[in-house]
């Protein structure tokens, strides 16, 4: 019976979650290249050159959640065992990392440039009990700049 | 931007390089046979040491494992009935026929309530029969067959051996798990299967020795033939799934009773 719920739980888990990331993956490219042209991000140096006049500068941010299925944390958890990459993890990371860096452009569509932006992740449940499922939040922040 | 720009730009969008190509499906599988076979072979040499340790072991211990095991009583009828008295008429015969049986426990019987067919024995040498069992078979040879099935269990130690695999294996995966969830509860899907089929060699063997008794007690074995052929209408599933049954299926055991 048990083996029965569990092929139940991992072909339902395994089908929602495969079209929940395939549609995901569709939107992001769309939006990104939606977003081709601006603003620019520039992730490494602090101070940039620039001889136009600033109108305004602005903190932008985006920020999200995200949680793998059943059946991704099924197979990262047997992985777990015999080690290697866990590929179920990175389309995760991946759509969480491109999605928050996604909104915080959104929130800056009139900057001309997005400086100094940084991401950040961290886990917000707790992973030492064992209990609860991996879910990753991720911030990606910036100064956005608009120029006159 | 010019267009150079952008569809290097699209380029990176398109081809993701930090997601893994391999599929996920094709990965769970690999992954999924690496634990079964694991866990099979952990089992199997559970099994065997299980086997060797508890056939060695002396009557004295396993009396003394039995007596801890059995603290637990199971609910049964206090009148003995007409169908456990013939029984209770029964059972020294067999009992006198293996040296395995005797000095350990009385072999009480009893009868449940249960309404399903069935009959088991406890650690401590009880015999429970249920009530559905004791309603549809009457017949004396067929009684003697069940309980001589049920002993050679008991004779067969095949609940210590059973229990002692179990314990053998939950230390190694325990040890090799670490205590994560999803491993223990595939392993602990994937070896209900492998102990199941266990259980059926068992049984088949405790066919084969109840089979003998009754050949000695009575000279034919018309009884255990009559019982399978009960079972046989009674159970009308199809073969596929006995693989998940603890028992083999009634065509297997009424052949093999017939070849014996």
């Amino acid at each position: 019976m048990d083996i029965l719920l569990l092929i139940i739980l991992l072909g339902i888990t395994f089908g929602t979650g495969s079209i929940i990331e395939k549609n995901h993956f569709k939107k992001i490219r769309k939006r990104e290249i939606a977003l081709i042209k601006k603003p620019i991000v520039n992730f490494g140096i602090k101070k940039w050159d620039s001889s136009r006049k600033v109108k305004s500068t602005k903190l932008v941010s985006g920020e999200v959640v995200i949680s793998g299925d059943y059946f991704k944390n099924f197979v990262a958890a047997l992985k777990n065992f015999f080690g290697g990459r866990l590929t179920t993890f990175e389309s995760i990371l991946d759509r969480g990392r491109r999605e928050a860096i996604l909104r915080m452009r959104e929130s800056a569509k009139d900057a001309n440039i997005i400086v100094n932006a940084r991401i950040e992740t961290m886990m917000i449940n707790d992973t030492y009990t064992g209990e609860s499922v991996p879910q990753c939040a991720i911030i990606a922040y910036g100064t956005a700049i608009t120029y006159e | 931007m010019n267009k150079e720009l952008k569809d290097k730009y699209l380029d990176v969008i398109n081809d993701n390089v930090n997601v893994g190509k391999s599929s996920v499906c094709k990965e769970f599988i690999i992954l999924l046979a690496g634990v079964a076979g694991l866990c099979f072979l952990i089992y199997y040499l559970a099994g065997f040491g299980a086997s060797i340790a508890i056939d060695r072991m002396s009557d004295k211990t396993q009396v003394k494992i039995e007596k801890a095991l059995s603290i637990r009583p199971i609910k049964h009828k206090e009148k003995p009935s007409a169908s456990i008295q013939k029984l209770e008429k029964i059972k020294p015969q067999i009992v006198a026929l293996d040296k395995k049986l005797h000095g350990k426990s009385d072999f009480p019987i009893f009868e449940t309530d249960d309404k399903e067919i069935n009959a088991f024995i406890a650690p401590d040498g009880s015999i429970y029969f249920t009530q559905g069992l004791l309603k549809e078979i009457k017949d004396e040879e067929t009684l003697a067959f069940i309980l001589a099935h049920e002993l050679a269990h008991y004779a067969h130690r095949d609940h210590l051996k059973e229990i002692g695999r179990e314990i053998i294996a939950g230390i190694i995966i325990s040890v090799l798990t670490n205590g994560q969830r999803e491993i223990h509860g595939t392993v602990g899907c994937l070896t209900e299967l492998n102990r199941v089929k266990y259980s059926q060699r068992q049984e088949i063997e405790a066919d084969l020795y109840a089979n003998r008794v009754v050949l000695k007690l009575y000279g034919r074995n018309t009884g255990a033939v009559e019982f399978f052929e009960f079972l046989e209408k009674k159970e009308n599933i199809p073969e596929f799934f006995l693989y998940f049954s603890t028992h083999p299926s009634p065509q297997k055991r009424l052949k093999l009773i017939k070849n014996n």
